[in-house]
């Protein structure tokens, strides 16, 4: 059943330069208790397209076209009023990159979540600061540390203490920018098993960004590889770690040096990310591409499938 | 922790205090040419006479330690001397009426200009870009380049003299109605135009202030988080990102208490105000050097205190330094 | 951190872009292009401002040049209605060679060239006279606040005699208002000079006069008022007798400047103050000071503090805990009070007000500075800067100093207004430089000498808003600065 359906989604920023074509035509589905993941180097538009969907742009952002349907509703449609009594956290919620400064630093833990229960919910303060003590139980930071400040804790304490403020509502979607990047690996393992743990238990959906695609391949069931502001390919995670076809997502795996594989020198994807002000015609990554045509110069491939739930966007596989 | 940074804080004021009146001393006995003696005991007295009080003020003893020591005493048992003037009467009583007029001023206007300035500020970076937010900058940089002493000039001349609807100057009409109700008004009516005259000249630095500061606090991603949280526009200001900035607004109370005592020393003396301030500009100008060495010492004395009350209350806001970290 | 990197012509290439990002974005940003428009005026009002006024300002004369009454307005006034008829300042004032002689009795030569009149009379008790005429004045306003006349003359004699000069006013319509004291039709005097060596002890002798202003006609109440109540053409004749006391006497009267000054009731730009000086020069000067005091105090203060903040920030441990507690105390110091009487027992001279005023206002800048310098420190390039053999001195000079530099300019700029309202309020008590004629001084004498409560605008509204616009300039010029060197406040558009 589908839960998100994200159809030709366009994002662009203003600036004193120009438009920042930061998100264009992105689209992707997401079933029910299934994990998508959103991966690509910095500044392609994952998080761009995240903050679309909570409708949390920037006074610059501006939404150009596009179909948010979340449970049969178009997102885009409802008015801001709506929106933030009914999705915002209660069905949608997000853990931000950077969890450090996500929490803010004069007022406790517990405040602070149990303050995202009663916006959504009628319940007492005290009700509240009980649920908010069972979340952070539920996380492994501990009930009886709802008192405590921010600054008191860790690093991955914190990142697990946005975690169960995401859960507050008992969302129905989890959107996840880059939950691990700021941790070391160690601390990074624990976190993905709780979030893997939480997602069996609570039956959530959860859409992951990040760049670090062995994480991605940990936790997602279905992937989708964006660049320069468009979704390049998009299969289940097995599909685009055993048989990727764009080229850039072939680059971008054999990049990862696997640990038991034979030794030999990192491979890189030559050049630079585009400008998105004035990104490249046709397909965007043809300046980079060693397959590029002259069509690839001038035309922009569309996402189409190419087999069973597996989309390229790329001439080389049809792109019409 | 909160306790070990409250006795740090203790212990500066103290130094300060101490570092503060060892200038004095160096100012008015070691710096100055000529015969210091004559800023202690008035020279126009009879030689005899002045001979007398030398023992006295302990001026015939060496000035490490004895002289020092002997100032110190004095100054913490206020014993400020005797006024160089006609009169010649002990300067602490006169202090201490003076002072309340300056406190009551100085009190007064602050608090109106905080009340009026921080809201402002905080409205403007809601409407960060738009005409209010314009105009609020506009109005803000503006008050900050204009002096204090100007708007006066313009607001006696405007509604002390074409008008003619408030007093010009004093503390109270002369004679002084002798009915304590109808004497409460009349200095009521005195001071209006010195405290909103400092009203207006300040609030627009604090509006800036207080805008630039909450801009700051609006870019912080636990703003993104409270907004996605649910949170409506109007919370995220006014609990959130205020909140978070109240330790800065703290500390620009500390930093501005010197422009507040500096405006009121002029405002006193436009308004003839009878407080601290006014007696200061007339000893110096009437050597009357006793009432001046006390006023300083006054002035570095509520500086002090000023600085301490606003680093207790920045321990109490901020949670770092009141709860520190339990681990 | 791109300095450590790449080789000297790169760097330049990326400061110039730079400076040229700045710029682009400073010349987009309304509010600095105002406040740069606005300093610029009052530069080019400190520079140029004295080519445009003939006078120099008192600061610079032992005796204040009077221009017009005091308190005369600005002339521009004339333009309303109400005002049409002030009259402006009237100068009848000729020296020998620039009259006409009227008539002459007894033995008196008049050499005009040499603007020299000699008496050389044969007997004694012999008298001799001269009228001249020095011109007309067509009087077509209301009545003047002030006139004064002059004779400015050198006499030589030998031996005893007395000279006496007069003014005589002849009135050309009838005046009612001169009825009583007529001496003759339509005719006033008064005397300007007695002069008499009788008592003197020497023979030959050489006598300067100079009087400009002389209590003629005392026996008219309010004189301005009452000789020139009427419209009308006005005659001014001067009459000089001698009287030869012995024999062989000789005088010679050089006769420099004699007359009479209407001062007028409206003046120049700006009018005048209590002296009667022009406000506009005064203005114009003070221009100057105020310009000088704000720039070298705020460089100063700059300095002192990012020096301060550096070595404070740099050093660390013990030091910087040291050189803070410091700056907390300095910052609790009241700073006017302590400049006020530092300016009156010592000199309050304006350099040293500069110096003062620097003093006081590096704390805060140093603050700022050190906690950059803490967070510079934390980056990795210090490390490495350190491990490749750099001395301290380098890494201050060449990697802290230049990144502080921003920070710096901000403050600088900011701290201008700061320094010159300092300056004005010193002096606004009465407790600056007396000999510098500053915008805070003029407003001073304005509260001192009455003319704030006459209602002479000119002498303190003028230089209120000259001083509330230049800082208000330099303040947009910092904000607009700061808006675009910190990044949080920018606003993406």
């Amino acid at each position: 059943m589908k839960i998100l359906e994200v159809k030709n989604l366009t994002t662009y920023f203003e600036t004193l330069q120009g438009y920042v074509k930061a998100a264009e035509d992105v689209s992707f589905t997401l079933k029910s208790g299934h994990t998508l993941g959103l991966a690509g180097e910095s500044g392609c538009g994952k998080t761009t397209t995240a903050l679309t969907i909570l409708r949390l742009l920037p006074p610059n952002g501006k939404i150009i076209k596009g179909k948010i349907i979340f449970e049969g509703n178009d997102l885009l449609k409802l008015s801001e009023e709506e929106f933030r009594k009914t999705i915002r956290w209660k069905k949608i919620s997000m853990i931000f990159q950077g969890a450090m400064n996500a929490l803010h630093p004069t007022m406790t833990v517990g405040e602070q979540i149990a303050e995202a229960i009663m916006l959504h919910e009628q319940i007492k303060k005290k009700e509240a600061l009980e649920r908010a003590a069972k979340l952070l139980d539920l996380v492994g930071v501990g009930g009886e540390r709802i008192n405590r400040y921010p600054h008191e804790f860790s690093g991955g304490m914190k990142q697990r203490a946005v975690i169960a403020m995401s859960l507050a509502c008992n969302p129905k979607l989890v959107i996840a920018d880059e939950p691990t990047t700021a941790l070391d690996v160690i601390v990074q393992a624990q976190v993905m098993k709780v979030m893997k743990e939480l997602q069996q238990k609570l039956n959530l959906s959860m859409i992951i960004i990040s760049h670090d695609l062995s994480l991605i391949a940990e936790t997602c069931s279905e992937v989708a590889i964006m660049y320069a502001g468009r979704i390049v390919e998009l299969s289940t995670a097995r599909r685009i770690f055993k048989e990727p076809l764009h080229p850039y997502t072939q680059k971008l795996i054999m990049a990862f040096p696997s640990i038991l594989g034979e030794k030999k020198e990192l491979s890189t994807i030559p050049g630079f990310p585009p400008d998105l002000i004035d990104p490249p015609p046709g397909c965007r990554f043809h300046p980079r591409c060693q397959y590029a045509t002259e069509k690839c110069r001038k035309e922009s491939p569309l996402l189409s499938q190419v087999e069973e739930a597996h989309y390229v966007a790329c001439h080389l596989f049809g792109g019409k | 922790m909160l306790r070990g940074y409250l006795i740090r804080k203790i212990i500066i004021s103290f130094i300060t205090l101490w570092v503060i009146v060892t200038l004095n001393f160096m100012i008015f006995r070691v710096l100055v040419g000529g015969n210091p003696a004559d800023l202690i005991i008035n020279p126009k007295m009879p030689k005899a006479v002045r001979d007398a009080l030398k023992s006295q003020w302990g001026l015939d003893k060496p000035l490490f330690p004895d002289q020092y020591l002997l100032y110190l005493y004095n100054l913490f048992t206020w014993n400020y001397g005797n006024q160089f003037d006609e009169t010649a009467s002990p300067v602490a009583p006169e202090m201490a009426w003076r002072l309340r007029n300056t406190l009551i001023l100085l009190g007064c206007s602050t608090a109106g200009t905080i009340a009026l300035g921080i809201p402002i500020g905080m409205f403007a970076a809601s409407r960060r870009g738009r005409k209010a937010d314009v105009a609020v900058m506009g109005i803000g940089l503006f008050t900050y380049g204009v002096p204090t002493f100007f708007i006066q000039m313009i607001w006696v001349t405007i509604f002390c003299m074409q008008l003619g609807i408030l007093p010009r100057a004093g503390l109270t009409s002369l004679p002084p109605p002798q009915n304590p109700l109808d004497l409460a008004i009349d200095v009521l009516k005195h001071a209006i135009s010195p405290i909103v005259t400092l009203i207006l000249a300040g609030f627009g630095s604090w509006a800036l202030y207080t805008r630039n500061l909450m801009i700051d606090a609006l870019t912080e991603d636990f703003i993104l988080t409270a907004r996605a949280k649910g949170l409506s526009e109007k919370d995220v200001i006014y609990k959130h990102a205020f909140k978070s900035i109240l330790p800065p607004i703290v500390t620009m109370v500390a930093l501005a208490i010197p422009g507040i005592v500096t405006g009121a020393v002029i405002t006193e003396s436009i308004f003839a105000w009878e407080g601290i301030g006014r007696w200061y500009i007339q000893s110096l100008t009437g050597a009357n050097w006793p009432v001046a060495q006390a006023v300083l010492y006054n002035y570095a004395v509520l500086m002090v205190i000023a600085n301490l009350i606003a680093d207790i209350a920045y321990g109490f806001l901020d949670p770092r330094i009141r709860i520190g970290v339990r681990r | 951190m791109v300095s450590k990197l790449y080789p000297s012509k790169y760097k330049r290439q990326i400061y110039i872009r730079r400076i040229k990002n700045f710029w682009i974005d400073f010349s987009h940003n309304k509010i600095g292009f105002v406040g740069v428009v606005i300093v610029t005026f009052f530069i080019l009002l400190a520079v140029v401002g004295p080519l445009t006024t003939p006078y120099k300002p008192m600061s610079q004369l032992y005796r204040p040049p009077k221009v017009a009454a005091s308190y005369a307005a600005p002339s521009w006034i004339t333009i309303f209605p109400q005002y049409s008829d002030y009259n402006p300042t009237i100068n009848l004032t000729r020296s020998l060679n620039q009259t006409q002689l009227a008539n002459q009795t007894g033995t008196i030569t008049a050499e005009l060239q040499n603007d020299k009149l000699i008496f050389s009379p044969t007997t004694r008790g012999e008298n001799a006279s001269i009228l001249i005429y020095l011109g007309n004045i067509t009087y077509n306003y209301s009545p003047p606040p002030e006139f004064d006349l002059t004779f400015r003359g050198i006499i030589r004699f030998n031996g005893t005699l007395e000279f006496k000069t007069k003014i005589i006013l002849v009135n050309y319509t009838t005046n009612p208002k001169w009825e009583k004291y007529l001496t003759g039709p339509n005719k006033i005097e008064a005397t300007l000079l007695t002069f008499s060596t009788k008592g003197l002890t020497t023979n030959v002798s050489t006598i300067k006069h100079n009087l400009p202003s002389v209590p003629a006609f005392p026996n008219i109440p309010e004189p301005a008022q009452t000789i020139f109540s009427e419209k009308g053409k006005y005659g001014v004749y001067v009459n000089i007798t001698f009287y030869s006391i012995d024999q062989g006497n000789y005088a010679e009267l050089t006769l420099q400047g004699v007359g009479i000054v209407i001062w007028g009731r409206v003046h120049g730009i700006l009018g005048t103050n209590f002296h009667g000086c022009d406000v506009w020069t005064e203005l114009v000067y003070g221009a100057r000071i105020s310009l000088l005091v704000g720039l070298l105090s705020a460089i100063l203060a700059t300095t002192l503090g990012v020096i301060y903040g550096v070595i404070s920030g740099f050093l660390g441990g013990m030091i910087d805990e040291f050189l803070m507690r410091v700056v907390d105390v300095l910052l609790c110091l009241p700073v006017l009070p302590i400049l006020l009487v530092l300016s009156r027992l010592y000199s309050p001279n304006v350099y040293f007000i500069v110096v003062l005023i620097a003093i006081f206002g590096w704390q805060g800048l140093s603050r700022v500075i050190r906690s950059r310098v803490l967070s510079l420190k934390e980056l990795a390039f210090i490390e490495s800067a350190k491990a490749s053999g750099a001395s301290e001195s380098y890494i201050i000079w060449r990697h802290l100093i230049p990144n502080v530099i921003p920070i710096a300019t901000a403050a600088m700029i900011l701290a201008i207004p700061g320094a010159i309202i300092t300056e004005a309020s010193l002096s606004f008590l009465g407790f600056g430089d007396p000999n510098a004629s500053t915008w805070g001084r003029m407003m001073f004498w304005s509260r001192e000498l009455g003319g704030f409560s006459r209602g002479a605008w000119w002498e303190w509204f003028v230089p209120g808003i000259s001083i509330t616009l230049l800082c208000v300039g330099f303040v947009f010029i910092g904000h607009a600065i700061d808006e675009i060197v910190n990044p949080r406040l920018r606003i993406r558009r």
